[in-house]
């Protein structure tokens, strides 16, 4: 952890919004069963509330069709009431999720069988970015907020601009965004996400044992993270892909226009549609001029 | 002891002899058959002194009425008092100096009678003379108490001088002095004079005061600007100057060093043009910035086209000194001959801070002006004085903008906005493909030698994929080959200028309340409640594609910072909708 924040927060009080994935499509086909996974995690979310006073967590379902927030802990609502023998935080929780996950299913658009459309990750760590500016705005000492991805599905290749959007403006307020990936392969979008916000990203090995990741990995306020060994990024690759044939590429060619990139010399940009005509006559003669 | 001649020391049995009362016989010298001591006649104190050594009674004589003649010597003193100590002074500028106090004292600059007194206190060292004369202490006693007496002497007069200086404008005339002194308020009167702090505090209906809520003004303000964003948008081409070659130009004439900024107009533009430096290059990751000073009537390249923002800072901050004049044509010559090198498809930019009201030119700046235009030069003033016609003309013809900033964060409004990329004018930089390197970040263990700073050093690097140099940083030019080499992130950094987010619709307080419409009350981002105090419905704002409700600090949020609508991203059904779109 470099980042120096320049903001002042309240000592040792952590703000964690959890992004949970829901996409039904993704639970359905993995090998971990849901409910397994969410007892996991409500024990995390509680050893967090535990672990300080002041602790706030707020948890954003990020569904299939639509995301949603499901739990405030600051919220009154959460205080007193218990319905049976559970907590109050199992009960509103649940009791939230299960509503939301209904209504994420009669959102569903029909997508080609066999498969797995991507969960809305842009549209979570947004409403997660909004909630934090709120926090900065609530006093002087703002309790110190990170964003925690609970990721399983792949990405999607169309909210690329959107999430690369909210990473850069996490990055410039000095959020962090920590990722532990439940899926299969690495994600390049969560990869990205914590290497640019100075985050962890994480992929457990074994699933059985998710909340003794999580509570060894991702508890530690941020203060007490520059004095643990964390697990520390793999190397992110950072190369394109070209937008003609989707191919990770070194080299290439960028329209000075739009900035689509290319893995070959077109005439004519196939996004906006830019004819380049002295490209390659510019380029030589820049190349000239720099030799000179 | 014996006595002994003036004349040639000779030892002399006696110096007279005396016949009667009043009646003496000056005796002769033996040796040079001269009176022996011819003042013996002339001197009161002569009796009274043990031995008559005429040339000691002379000079002791020469220094006791030298007192009215000390005026040259005390003037010298205050001269070296006042910062001249040391440097050798001629004798016409000693005379000169003398002539001075004497006048002074003649036309009544100085008081007299103030000024004799105080050399009359002063000279108390003189009482010693008499203590000398009795003791016999050697002749060097003599310049070791005169000395003395001088210093006192410039001590008193130095003070004095003071007195006059400071009383001097107290008699003088008052009105000046009002001018000066910003309505005669005392220094620290004057820090709260400037905040003008009870401005933002009202009285409500208790009588408590309570900060003004200024946030509506504040949003107001906020809206109008990106309305007028959002028609420029529209009018012109939807295209975004991304790759932008700026030179930024500061002037560090004599102007500069004015204090209508505080602490100086150097001093704020130093601090914003950092501050600029760092948004523009976040905003911009694939541009380049170079530094140009005026100063003395001449441009100085101070850092050339580079994509470090620190670099660029630390030259800044190691060269804000002001002299000379403002020329604002070599500037433009200057700059003119750096942008001209660049790639056709880079969108030439020129940013002049102005704080002069006038430029010195050696030749003709109108053709200079036509030069920048044919070469597509875009040039934009922000003024710190006044509105200027000339500049006002350059802006005019080059397509830039022209501004003058009221204050300090006026000048930073205006300055930031010149860090998102300017609407792009087609024919100004033609469209063409760039070849780039995507460089992989090296393994943590391995040594290099980087090309940047040509030193060894372990991991965090990236290698250029064409020849396969180290660099430290990115986005950079390989210094080798001469590639562009960039990282995707910087490429999605500027994507938000292409895709940016529709404004939001203002929601009147009054359909909010209709519940025919469904509006939760709660703000979709941050889940504040809309409902200001008590029930009534506080302003908030509307997206037009996902119908979702914002709060006005979420409105901003989204607009300036994160470039995504939350309500949009947040369902799959509008997403398919503009994609297909």
């Amino acid at each position: 952890m470099t980042s120096a924040p320049s903001k002042l927060y309240a000592d040792d009080v952590s703000l964690l919004v959890v992004t949970l994935d829901t996409n039904p499509f993704f639970w359905t086909t993995f090998s971990f069963p849901f409910a397994d996974f969410l007892s996991q995690v409500l024990a995390f979310l509680n050893s967090i509330l535990l672990l300080g006073q002041l602790n706030q967590v707020m948890v954003i379902a990020t569904g299939c069709n639509s995301c949603r927030f499901v739990y405030d802990s600051t919220s009154d609502k959460n205080h007193g009431s218990t319905i049976g023998t559970m907590p109050a935080l199992y009960s509103n929780l649940l009791h939230n999720l299960d509503q939301f996950v209904a209504r994420d299913r009669q959102l569903a658009s029909p997508h080609a069988p066999g498969t797995v459309p991507s969960s809305l990750l842009s549209g979570s760590l947004s409403m997660a970015l909004c909630y934090i500016q709120r926090a900065f705005r609530s006093g002087p000492m703002p309790p110190q907020p990170r964003i925690l991805c609970l990721q399983g599905a792949a990405d999607g290749p169309e909210q690329y601009v959107a999430i690369m959007n909210a990473i850069f403006s996490a990055q410039h307020s000095s959020v962090p965004i920590d990722s532990c990936y439940i899926g299969s392969n690495n994600s390049a979008f969560l990869q990205q996400a914590s290497y640019i916000t100075d985050g962890i990203y994480y992929k457990p090995p074994q699933l059985d044992g998710l909340y003794q990741y999580l509570s060894t990995v991702f508890a530690t306020d941020l203060h007490s993270r520059a004095f643990l060994r964390l697990p520390k990024s793999m190397g992110v690759d950072f190369r394109a892909s070209c937008f003609c044939h989707k191919q990770t590429i070194d080299m290439g060619y960028v329209c000075s226009v739009c900035l689509s990139i290319f893995c070959e010399h077109h005439d004519k940009c196939s996004t906006c549609g830019s004819v380049f005509g002295q490209a390659q006559l510019d380029a030589s003669a820049a190349d000239r001029k720099r030799k000179a | 002891m014996g006595f002994r001649c003036i004349q040639c020391g000779f030892p002399v049995r006696t110096l007279y002899v005396q016949y009667s009362p009043g009646n003496i016989r000056l005796m002769k010298c033996e040796s040079c058959k001269a009176v022996a001591d011819e003042y013996i006649e002339c001197e009161i104190m002569v009796p009274i002194l043990p031995y008559p050594t005429g040339p000691r009674l002379t000079d002791i004589f020469s220094t006791m009425s030298s007192i009215n003649k000390q005026s040259s010597f005390r003037s010298l003193i205050l001269e070296g008092s006042k910062g001249k100590l040391g440097s050798s002074k001629g004798f016409s500028s000693l005379v000169s100096i003398c002539w001075k106090v004497v006048m002074d004292v003649f036309f009544g600059n100085l008081m007299c009678n103030d000024l004799l007194l105080m050399l009359m206190i002063s000279s108390y060292f003189k009482i010693f003379l008499v203590a000398m004369m009795v003791w016999e202490f050697p002749s060097s006693v003599i310049v070791i108490i005169e000395l003395f007496c001088l210093s006192s002497n410039a001590v008193a007069l130095k003070e004095i001088m003071n007195n006059n200086a400071a009383q001097r404008p107290l008699n003088g005339d008052a009105d000046d002095d009002d001018e000066d002194d910003g309505g005669g308020l005392e220094a620290w009167e004057r820090t709260y004079a400037e905040d003008r702090s009870w401005e933002a505090l009202q009285e409500d209906e208790s009588g408590l005061l309570r900060p003004i809520d200024n946030t509506a003004i504040y949003h107001a303000q906020y809206r109008r600007r990106l309305r007028n964003l959002a028609s420029k948008a529209a009018t012109a081409r939807i295209q975004k100057g991304l790759i932008r070659y700026l030179y930024v130009v500061v002037d560090l004439s004599k102007a500069a060093s004015e204090r209508d900024f505080r602490p100086s107009r150097m001093a704020v533009i130093g601090k914003q043009v950092e501050a600029f430096i760092r948004e523009f290059f976040d905003q911009n990751p694939l541009s380049h910035v170079g530094l140009v000073t005026i100063k003395d009537g001449i441009a100085y390249c101070l850092t050339e086209l580079g994509g470090s923002p620190e670099s660029h800072i630390k030259a800044l901050m190691g060269k804000l000194e002001c002299s000379g004049d403002a020329s604002l044509q070599n500037a433009l010559e200057l700059v003119l001959g750096y942008l001209n090198q660049i790639p056709s498809y880079g969108h030439r930019e020129v940013l002049v801070l102005y704080s002069a009201l006038s430029t010195c030119d050696p030749g003709d700046l109108m053709e200079t002006i036509q030069k920048c235009k044919k070469s597509k030069i875009r040039c934009s003033v922000i003024g710190l004085a006044a509105e200027m016609f000339v500049c006002k003309h350059l802006c005019q013809e080059t397509g830039g903008t022209y501004s003058v900033a009221l204050d300090e964060t006026h000048f930073r409004e205006l300055i930031l906005e010149h860090a998102p990329p300017p609407p792009a004018i087609a024919e100004y930089a033609s469209a063409n493909l760039i070849k780039m390197g995507f460089p992989q970040r090296s393994a943590e263990g391995s040594v290099a030698i980087c090309t940047c700073h040509e030193e060894a050093k372990t991991g965090g690097g990236y290698t250029c994929p064409r020849c396969k140099v180290r660099v430290c940083e990115l986005p950079t030019e390989c210094r080798i080959c001469g590639l562009t080499l960039i990282s995707s992130p910087h490429l999605a950094r500027s994507y938000h200028h292409l895709f940016p987010i529709v404004m939001f619709d203002e929601v009147s307080p009054s359909s909010q309340n209709d519940a025919s419409l469904g509006f939760s009350n709660t703000c979709f981002g941050c889940q504040q409640s809309l409902n200001s105090q008590g029930n009534k419905p506080g302003l908030s704002v509307i997206c037009p594609k996902c119908k979702q409700q914002f709060c006005l600090d979420c409105d901003i949020y989204i607009h300036e910072s994160l470039h995504n609508c939350p309500g949009c991203e947040s369902s799959r059904h509008l997403k398919s909708l503009t994609a297909s779109q």
